[in-house]
């Protein structure tokens, strides 16, 4: 077993996505848009964010997503170096899936994800994905731009 | 590598399954896909293929067939449906092949679970569901969930195989083989039509429960992506999604559909109080009201159609307005013992928000709603011939002294084939206005139909033309209304609401555009109230894009389909329909059975005209390549079309 690593300083995030669940429609265009961006498929199961709708409870629907805390626990766990990492141009908290070796212990460690859709395994590359804030891409986070209410905003951290 | 790994748009594999024998066995999509595409194509083929005439909706030898399409479960705006088709036991007077479709997240789902689709035959011995889970397929026992409404059995296999996974099921009506039994899924949808609940029912079939982690490939992600995002903001009428929009303690927009994105006015219910099973979604709020007068009365009555799994769209346009009909004449007064409320517009022009005032005690308007939906259900009382649909109820109630008003309320009753209460087409207007000449349009899609045609190929022509003209309360002129009506259908006449039978081909050229296109969107699969894409708030000149349906399929599949291909293969899905038709003897004369219903006069007292319209008939089955005597497809047509066989 490797010795925890000294606890990382991490950058504070420059931005962050938000969701309003009142305007949420439960459409799922955000699961999609995700996968079809990071995966070239259209799968919820690969996508870094998930709606859960309340239709037998009545309530908003629930949308599980990384909100790129300031104090990472995702990234204080991490025991590989450069695996975690910290995007410098939108401050996402990263994984390198060149470097990740799949242990999961940021999932583990992730206050978010009880339900395990905020950092999950990739079934076929064996390595952990999260939200990465689609930094690659020029149009800003692809479920932000395919949300067709509203519901979930692409916003500068304070 | 498996078969389904190389293929984009489409998961490669249809899953057969005989309950008579409990075998299943695999079926490869592409053996249809690049004919008949999916869903209604699809399972048309097979039905073609497979179901002879002499297959009763009730036989072990009828089918069930649960299809996707290749964009369902994408991002493709409104893609998220499947379409069901069968020997459908509510075609009047004889039960024929059919079609239905329903919304959700179930379809997406089977598809990430490997699937393109399900098809079912025999009869379990006794009560069963299917659980699919990622390819691995398994016939249970339902003894435990046999009787249960449809809320309960969706908890109870919830709780069983976990909270993600997506069911369709039937509740008490599909068990008792109630012939408007629906399918349902989630709290809010349903495929209505047709009865298909009732032949799952005969199946011994309570459930289909799915589960799949696998996704769906596109071929050119960016494009694809760009393509679905192209349509913007822009509702399906002249209005961009309003920047806050509704909502409130009990008022919720929820899509219909996973990956709606042009939300129609669908608001639903939440946590009402008051109501029984309140903390849930239901009741649309479009064409589909019920006149309790009071939002609670009406979320408690749709609440429980949902849960018995009652067509309400039977129910409440047709049933309830007989019933008041033939309480009028005095052949009936209670339904066992709770009187029928007054409704103070005849049927079909039955506008359901205004009728019913608020009243306490037995003649609530909420009882008796509730009390007929549980006789229907549970086929008590009368109930147990109100379940067979409207027509066969007349047929059997008051010696038959209730039957002269059904010709009234369904086109081509009693005697051609349809057997589906009417919709809008200018005799009926909760949901959509419709004006002459536009409603010629409607009466030729009846005219061929199996079934009700608005729900998937009227609505794009008869919701477009009646929302954009700024006569009508929309945005643009007539000349570019007309415009575009050159630019689509070749001739302005097709929009002009001055040309009707005169030319005769004015109202048939869109009719057959409507009907071919109808075909795709139900096999693509996408939401009529989406696509065709006709008009725009986002252009100059006010259209958008037919195209948009061909480039979502090229560049999903990688098979590249102009929009012309595209419309060919509607073409095509639409002549087999004909065929299927025709095997069952359906002819011309048959299709003019729908013409007393039009000789009544519409909201502004205008009716058919007899003699123009069989003119416009002429021409329709001219242009269709069909013999305009007998209403047949030509063995050119059918050659043209590659259905030879």
């Amino acid at each position: 077993m490797p010795s925890s690593p000294p606890k990382k300083q991490a950058m504070k995030p420059k931005f962050r996505i938000t969701f309003d669940g009142a305007i949420c429609s439960g459409c799922r265009c955000c699961e999609l848009a995700c996968s079809l961006f990071h995966e070239g498929q259209c799968n919820p199961f690969l996508a870094r964010i998930h709606v859960t709708p309340k239709v037998f409870e009545g309530e908003n629907n629930e949308v599980t997503f990384c909100r790129q805390c300031p104090d990472p626990a995702c990234l204080h766990a991490c025991p590989v170096e450069g695996a975690l990492i910290v995007d410098e141009r939108t401050g996402a908290r990263i994984i390198d899936q060149s470097v990740c070796v799949g242990c999961g212990k940021c999932a583990d460690a992730c206050p978010l994800n009880t339900g395990g859709w905020v950092i999950r395994l990739h079934s076929e590359k064996k390595v952990y994905i999260k939200c990465d804030l689609c930094r690659e891409r020029d149009e800003g986070p692809a479920c932000v731009e395919a949300c067709p209410w509203g519901a979930l905003k692409y916003e500068k951290t304070r | 590598m498996r078969k389904r790994d190389r293929l984009c748009g489409w998961v490669g594999e249809i899953l057969r399954i005989n309950l008579d024998t409990g075998k299943t066995s695999i079926a490869r999509t592409l053996e249809y896909g690049k004919r008949f595409i999916g869903g209604r194509g699809i399972n048309a083929r097979i039905a073609w293929e497979e179901l002879s005439p002499d297959v009763g909706a009730f036989d072990s030898r009828n089918m069930l067939m649960f299809m996707t399409g290749p964009l369902t479960g994408t991002l493709a705006s409104g893609s998220g449906r499947i379409e069901i088709g069968g020997i459908a036991p509510a075609r009047y007077p004889v039960p024929r092949y059919s079609r239905s479709s329903i919304g959700g997240r179930w379809g997406p789902e089977l598809k990430y679970a490997g699937y393109d689709g399900i098809v079912v035959q025999g009869k379990a011995e006794k009560p069963v569901y299917l659980w699919i889970n990622d390819g691995h397929v398994e016939i249970r026992s339902a003894k435990d969930l046999w009787g249960l409404d449809t809320f309960s059995t969706i908890k109870w296999l919830m709780n069983e195989h976990g909270s993600e996974v997506k069911v369709l099921c039937i509740g008490p009506a599909g068990e008792r083989l109630v012939r408007i039994a629906t399918i349902q899924s989630d709290t809010k949808n349903a495929a209505g039509q047709g009865g298909f609940g009732a032949v799952m029912g005969s199946k011994n079939l309570k459930a289909i429960v799915v589960r799949g982690t696998g996704g769906v490939r596109i071929a050119s992600p960016e494009k694809f992506m760009k393509a679905c995002l192209s349509v913007g903001n822009e509702m399906c009428w002249p209005q961009e999604i309003p920047v806050k929009p509704p909502t409130g303690p009990h008022i919720h927009i929820q899509a219909c559909t996973t990956a709606c994105r042009a939300h129609c006015v669908a608001r639903y219910r939440k946590k009402l109080p008051g109501v029984t099973d309140g903390a849930l979604n239901s009741g649309l709020d479009l064409c589909n009201q019920i006149p309790t007068g009071t939002m609670e009365g009406e979320f408690e009555v749709k609440t429980a159609f949902q849960k018995y799994g009652v067509n309400t769209w039977e129910v409440a346009y047709s049933i309830v307005p007989w019933l008041e009909l033939c309480r009028k004449e005095g052949l009936i007064a209670d339904i066992d013992g709770v009187p029928i409320p007054e409704i103070d517009c005849p049927a079909p022009f039955w506008k359901p928000t205004t009728h019913f005032k608020p009243t306490e005690g037995p003649e609530a308007p909420p009882l008796f709603w509730l009390t007929v939906v549980r006789k229907i259900a549970y086929r008590e009382g009368i109930g147990d011939v109100l379940s067979e649909g409207t027509c066969r109820a007349a047929d059997e109630l008051f010696q038959g002294n209730g039957r002269h008003f059904i010709s009234r309320m369904y086109p081509g009753a009693p005697d051609c084939p349809i057997g589906y209460i009417a919709h809008t087409g200018g005799r009926w207007d909760t949901g959509n206005t419709c004006r002459f000449p536009y409603w010629l349009v409607t009466a030729l899609l009846w005219a061929i139909d199996t079934r009700d045609p608005v729900s998937d190929s009227a609505h794009h022509y008869l919701s477009n033309i009646h929302s954009w003209p700024k006569e009508y309360g929309g945005r643009l002129s007539w000349d570019k209304v007309l415009a575009i009506s050159r630019r689509i259908y070749g001739t302005e006449d097709a929009f002009d609401p001055n040309v009707s039978y005169d030319p005769p081909e004015s109202k048939a050229i869109p009719a057959i555009w409507h009907g071919n296109r109808g075909c795709i969107l139900s096999s693509l699969l996408l939401c009529d109230w989406n696509f065709p894409r006709i008009f725009s708030i986002q252009t100059e000149d006010g259209y958008w894009d037919t195209s948009l349906e061909s480039k979502l399929f090229s560049t999903a599949t990688g098979i590249d389909m102009s929009e012309s291909d595209l419309d060919r293969a509607g073409e095509r899905i639409f002549n087999l329909e004909r065929m299927i038709e025709v095997r069952y003897g359906r002819s011309r004369e048959d299709d003019e059975k729908v013409i007393p219903y039009f000789e009544q006069p519409d909201k502004d007292g205008i009716k058919l005209d007899r003699g123009g319209f069989m003119k416009v008939m002429d021409e329709y089955y001219r242009l269709r390549g069909w013999d305009v005597e007998t209403g047949r497809p030509t063995t050119g047509k059918l050659g043209e079309l590659g259905l030879e066989n």
